[in-house]
């Protein structure tokens, strides 16, 4: 092989793994990526995990929406956790607070996170929370209840076609990976 | 030769033909007992056909190919290779194909996919391996676990012959019963890992996503037993959790709904057992619910699932057990949800004198009822306090006290633990001249909420409110020593305005 | 690689005109395409049978209801494993060890571009796999998750999780290292008047799929990565608990996934449009066409990923074009369809064995093809999705279309490679017992999949029962059948019927393809200067 044939060779072999190394770094990118992705489609229901700034809308008093609170707990979390109004009418621009009852029913200290859910997802973006117990970690003390508010309005610009609007909160017991991240 | 090829040909569209001549039970699609399903079942059809004809024309001239041009029968090759305006044409002509296909399936999936005027729902949750079914409207709520003979018999060499058991793998202790010609949506979720539910007779299947809500919409039109499977892939046991769907007429549903309602409300059965009875009645509920991980002879799955035989938890404390049943840990289920008292106690007592261990106590099922969750007495909540509560006065010192609770998890978040608030935002409450002025007008505020502010009239109690305005006034550095009583909130809660015309 | 270099000064002092070593050493340290090229075919003959062996241990527990030889985890484990052995063990390497071997001859080059580079990727590949078959011994089990690993189930995995993802990452690095040397080589080495529309189809096939490795292989690695983080730094990418979503992970794969199943078939178009032409005695029809149409299959690989997913619960919009997209694919893949049975048609065919199994490839590619259209329709997957009807689907494109075009390729080039004819009439045998037997095989599981079978189940109900049973017939007679191939390859290595086969082996073949000019077997190096004449009989 001659001299100019190799370092044409070797010239392309940098370029192809740049592209590689590229590709491995787009595999990130698609992380944040499908995050925008799904703000913008509510693709799986995602809903912000901030709480956006109170907005006054127009109450749009001749429309009514059901909205229903369920609740989960991932692996059998050792908690209880309910929401106390199952089910509420609302009018599109007003604020509304729903409270839910979550606790620890061990004698450890536990961290849990609430990870909200809504469904149908495309309804997501027009449901806006100013006050979520989902927005930070909680930590419950030994056999801690307590009543955690949400302050939720749901954006008049909502389509028309949706009437029942869920929204679903699954609680993770975090303690044990908390645990493994100190260990 | 010339016979073994064509032998070949008839072989192929014999089984292209026999995939759509016998549209029997094993071999189609099912046409299902919705119209949607039976939206599916047609475009099903509808693209099989396209698909068997294109695929005689291609593989007719194909063969026609084989058998007539062959060099053994003499012909010679000629040497064309392309041809633009048949090429053109075999692009456009499947192209207009597909736009025709595109039309009744675009229709089919927006169908589908319109949950909106639902009259009932189910929430779903997949767990490895059983369903769980909450009805949201009426509070009934079960575990639906493989039926216990289809169980034995799938044991590794359980000698049991699968055909002897009825439904074997199709079957459920207990079946999701619905009305027909309802519209219910479901809506999934999973408390592990994925799973996917799956009744070809409603002619869709969904995911169960944990941490996530999936929706999705049937409308039985006839009575029957409907059954299917879990299918997504779940870890060992996913070829074991069965869905089955019974569909009823409204009064059966009715009725079957009042039933299951009465029987949750009976409770456990507390009177106190022999230990010998105990032992006995938690045989059967020790295989129906723990055996599928730590197995039916206690052995467990080393790196999985711990051993009960010779376990340190069972043969230790027999309190420590009975909390890690109740509550679960990691991996190991919360039965404290899912079983009764005296369930609990008999199961806990089995495994403590049965599959090679002799611990030799018991545990009674009062003492396990003690440290169950009170079961809250109504399935749907009121938004709205309760107008009617009776509601006592307290002291300023009892007012106080509660109010820092309340106001803890209600009013933290925006004004602060010291009540220093978080300006511009968040006013602060310390030195807050609505605070040190006159009770009403921050009892008015705090009812109907303003700006920001939300009204709290409708979501706390009369106690609470009572409370918490009490220690704003008395707590967080002010000292205007006025009390409210709830009595004097729950007044004025009843003058408000509903907020919803809410029909739970 | 600096042994290669001393043991060349014992014995010679010329570079480029040494035969190869002597002994075992030749295989381990050899840089020359075709001694890498037997490498990975014997590589992936014997992980074939390996993965194959697998296949048997699962349709023989689903032979009749009832759990009857494994437990379901370990059942589990074979489906997952026999996924991985075959796809990253068989047909890719496959594929690669066709490429080494034929690539230079085809193009006229003398090497690959790269021999060190090529040396190293297969033992990294070997690394690999053999990595990967050792989590079977490990506590708690291989994984069993199904090849596509999905979170949360994959995360738990025993202690096998991390040596699995680090198979498959030098799985990855290996088949770049291979795309890289296949596209330099391609691009710098060819003889002086391959133009790229000159190119033989299966050299411009591997070209696209190189292409798609480099890009996906990449992806694929880091999707693992972040499994391996998920689980064991605490990173959440698919931990609904700390903000992830176990969906997420489905979109990153399947990006990878469906280019990766058109790794599997691209350079097979290629292959039959080798084989195709020689026994009709015609141009192939519609060069040109062709490459069109396999660029276009790989550009629309990338973007109809998620049909793999339409049950996840995607917004309506995300369904529908996933569904119009998959559609389109039906377009290009027609082209070629109808490209092979036109370069049939008015032919003067001859049926060896190489051409038969083309033939079955083409008529049982386009039945998975016609199953996989009907799949496209998202409405109707619904029902479909996850059963036996995607796992008839996914076989029929894989085992009558690649293994069989591998078969073929077997045929069609071990005269040339080993100077030998094999030995027609077994290879007859061969052809027709695995034509009818993987049509037994594989045809019922459309008919389970349709009845309500889900896929990735140890047992089933009764009401299954006939059809597993024939499937499992079929699949033991399948299996026992390629045994055949392997005596006919060892047979023929070591004499075959005794022809002294010629240089183009078959009638008129050196208007074909530069690789018929040579002699047969072909001396270690090969147009060491480059070929004058470039045969045009494709173009």
């Amino acid at each position: 092989m001659n001299e100019a044939l190799k370092q044409k060779n070797a010239k392309l072999v940098r370029k192809l793994l740049l592209v590689a190394v590229a590709m491995f770094g787009f595999g990130y990118a698609l992380v944040p990526l499908y995050d925008v992705l799904c703000d913008i489609t509510g693709l799986n229901g995602k809903v912000a995990s901030s709480a956006v700034k109170d907005v006054v809308y127009a109450v749009d008093k001749s429309r009514e929406i059901t909205v229903e609170f369920i609740t989960s707990l991932n692996e059998a979390a050792p908690m209880e956790f309910r929401a106390e109004t199952k089910k509420l009418k609302i009018h599109p621009g007003e604020y509304y607070t729903v409270n839910f009852y979550a606790e620890n029913k061990t004698d450890k200290v536990m961290k849990a996170q609430a990870i909200p859910s809504i469904s149908p997802g495309l309804a997501a973006e027009y449901f806006k929370k100013t006050e979520c117990f989902c927005f930070t970690e909680q930590i419950f003390k030994a056999r801690e209840g307590r009543t955690m508010p949400v302050r939720f309005v749901v954006n008049p610009d909502l389509p028309k076609q949706y009437k029942t609007i869920t929204l679903a909160y699954t609680f993770f017991d975090n303690t044990k990976i908390v645990n493994t991240k100190t260990n | 030769m010339n016979k073994t090829k064509q032998l070949f040909a008839g072989l192929i569209l014999m089984a292209l033909a026999l995939r759509t001549a016998q549209a029997d039970y094993t071999l189609n699609l099912m046409k299902g007992v919705t119209k949607v399903s039976n939206d599916v079942y047609d475009l099903h059809m509808l693209i099989l056909w396209i698909c068997v004809l294109i695929g005689v024309g291609v593989f007719g001239t194909m063969f026609y190919s084989i058998y007539h041009h062959r060099k053994s029968k003499g012909h010679q090759a000629a040497q064309f290779h392309e041809n633009t305006t048949v090429e053109i044409i075999w692009t456009i002509i499947p192209t207009l194909i597909l736009i025709g296909m595109a039309i009744p399936a675009t229709k089919t999936l927006l169908e589908l996919d319109d949950v909106q005027d639902s009259e009932m729902s189910i929430k779903v949750t997949g767990w490895q391996w059983k369903w769980e079914y909450e009805y949201l409207d009426n509070g009934v709520h079960f575990f639906s676990n493989l039926d216990e003979a289809s169980n034995k018999a799938r044991q590794l060499g359980s000698g049991i012959d699968p055909r002897s058991v009825p439904h074997y793998l199709q079957n459920v202790d207990k079946p999701l019963v619905i009305p027909i010609k309802k519209k219910i949506r479901f809506l999934f979720t999973a408390a592990d890992v994925l799973h996917s539910w799956w009744v070809p007779d409603l002619g869709w299947k969904k995911d169960a996503i944990p941490g996530f809500i999936n929706e999705a919409w049937t409308s039985v039109d006839k009575p029957g037993t409907y059954r299917g499977q879990c299918t997504e892939l779940c870890g060992k046991d996913h070829g074991f959790m069965p869905i089955v769907v019974i569909a009823m007429e409204q009064p059966d549903y009715d009725a079957w709904v009042k039933k299951t309602q009465e029987e949750a409300k009976k409770g456990a059965d507390l009177s106190d057992q022999s230990h010998g009875e105990l032992v006995a009645k938690g045989a059967p509920i020790y295989a129906k619910n723990c055996s599928t991980c730590h197995l039916p002879d206690g052995k467990g799955v080393p790196g999985a699932f711990p051993a009960i035989s010779g376990s340190a938890v069972v043969k230790g404390d027999i309190n420590a057990q009975v909390n890690l049943v109740l509550n679960g840990k990691a991996g190991m289920p919360a039965f404290g949800k899912m079983l009764k008292a005296d369930e609990l106690a008999q199961v806990i007592t089995y495994t403590r004198n049965a599959l090679g261990n002799a611990v030799g106590d018991d545990i009674q099922p009062k003492a396990i009822q003690e440290l169950l969750p009170k079961k809250s007495a109504e399935p749907v909540t009121k938004a709205a306090p309760e107008k009617s509560e009776p509601v006592a006065d307290m002291s300023k010192d009892e007012l106080i006290s509660l109010g820092k609770s309340v106001y803890d998890s209600n009013c933290v978040s925006c004004h602060q633990a010291e009540g220093q608030g978080n300006p511009p935002m968040f006013p602060a409450l310390k030195g807050s001249s609505v605070v040190k002025g006159d009770i009403n007008a921050q009892i008015d505020l705090m009812l109907n909420g303003k700006g920001m502010m939300p009204g709290f009239g409708h979501t706390l109690k009369a106690t609470d409110f009572a409370a918490v305005v009490t220690f704003t006034r008395n707590g967080l550095g002010n000292s205007v020593n006025d009390v409210v009583q709830p009595s004097v909130i729950q007044k004025l809660q009843s003058a408000m305005p509903a907020e919803q015309d809410d029909d739970e | 690689m600096s042994a290669v270099v001393a043991e060349h000064d014992d014995h010679h002092h010329d570079d480029h005109a040494h035969g190869p070593e002597k002994g075992f050493l030749r295989w381990i340290i050899t840089t020359n395409h075709k001694d890498i090229g037997t490498l990975y075919l014997v590589f992936a003959l014997a992980m074939f049978f390996v993965g194959g062996a697998m296949a048997m241990v699962i349709r023989a527990e689903l032979f009749e209801p009832g759990m009857q030889f494994v437990e379901p985890h370990f059942f589990n484990s074979m489906t997952t494993m026999h996924a991985l052995v075959m796809v990253f063990g068989a047909v890719m390497p496959a594929f690669v060890g066709l490429a080494n071997w034929m690539i230079p001859m085809m193009i006229g080059a003398p090497d690959m571009a790269l021999p060190r580079m090529n040396n190293m990727s297969f033992w990294v590949l070997v690394a690999g796999v053999l990595l990967l078959a050792s989590t079977l011994f490990m506590e708690g089990g291989a994984p069993a998750s199904g090849w596509t690993l999905y979170p949360p189930l994959v995360l738990q995995t025993g202690k096998a999780l991390p040596f699995a993802i680090f198979s498959v990452h030098l799985l990855g690095i290996s088949s770049i290292m291979g795309a890289i040397n296949i596209i330099a080589t391609i691009f710098n080495m060819r003889a002086p008047g391959m133009t790229l529309m000159k190119m033989p189809l299966f050299v411009w096939t591997w070209l696209i799929t190189a292409f798609l490795l480099i890009a996906v292989m990449p992806v694929f690695a880091g999707a693992v990565t972040m499994l391996l983080t998920d689980k064991f730094f605490g990173t959440s990418f698919f931990d609904a608990a700390g903000g992830g979503d176990p969906v997420l992970y489905q979109h990153i794969f399947w990006f990878f996934g469906h280019p990766e199943v058109y790794i599997m078939i691209l350079p097979t178009f290629g292959v039959a449009s080798t084989i195709i032409p020689v026994f009709a005695r015609k141009p192939l029809f519609g060069y040109s066409s062709m490459v069109y149409a396999t660029a276009s299959i790989a550009f629309l690989s990338f973007i109809v990923w998620a049909h793999h997913m339409f049950t996840v619960g995607m917004p309506i919009a995300g369904e529908l074009y996933f569904m119009y997209a998959t559609m389109l694919i039906a377009i290009p893949t027609g082209v070629k369809v109808f490209n092979w049975t036109a370069t049939m048609w008015k032919g003067a065919m001859t049926f060896e064995a190489p051409m038969l199994f083309s033939i079955a490839f083409v008529v049982l590619f386009t039945m998975g093809g016609f199953t996989g259209l009907m799949m496209s329709i998202a409405p109707s997957d619904f029902q479909y999705h996850d059963t036996y009807f995607i796992v008839a689907h996914f076989h029929y494109t894989l085992v009558p279309a690649s293994i069989f075009i591998l078969m073929a390729a077997g045929y069609y080039w071990l005269p040339k490679w080993t100077g030998h004819m094999y030995n027609e009439k077994i290879g007859q045998l061969h052809f027709w017992l695995s034509v009818v037997s993987v049509n037994i095989l594989f045809f019922p599981q459309h008919f389970l999949g349709l009845a309500g079978m889900p896929r990735r189940i140890p047992d089933y109900a009764v009401q299954f029962a006939d059809w597993n049973m024939i499937s499992s017939i079929g699949g033991f007679i399948f299996g026992a059948s390629q045994l055949l191939f392997l005596y006919i390859v060892i047979d023929t290595i070591r004499g075959g019927t005794g022809e002294k086969v010629t240089d183009e082996v078959w009638e008129d073949a050196h208007k074909h393809g530069l690789e018929w000019t040579l002699p047969s077997p072909p001396p270690y190096h090969t147009f060491t200067t480059p070929p004058t004449v470039i045969p045009t009989e494709h173009i």
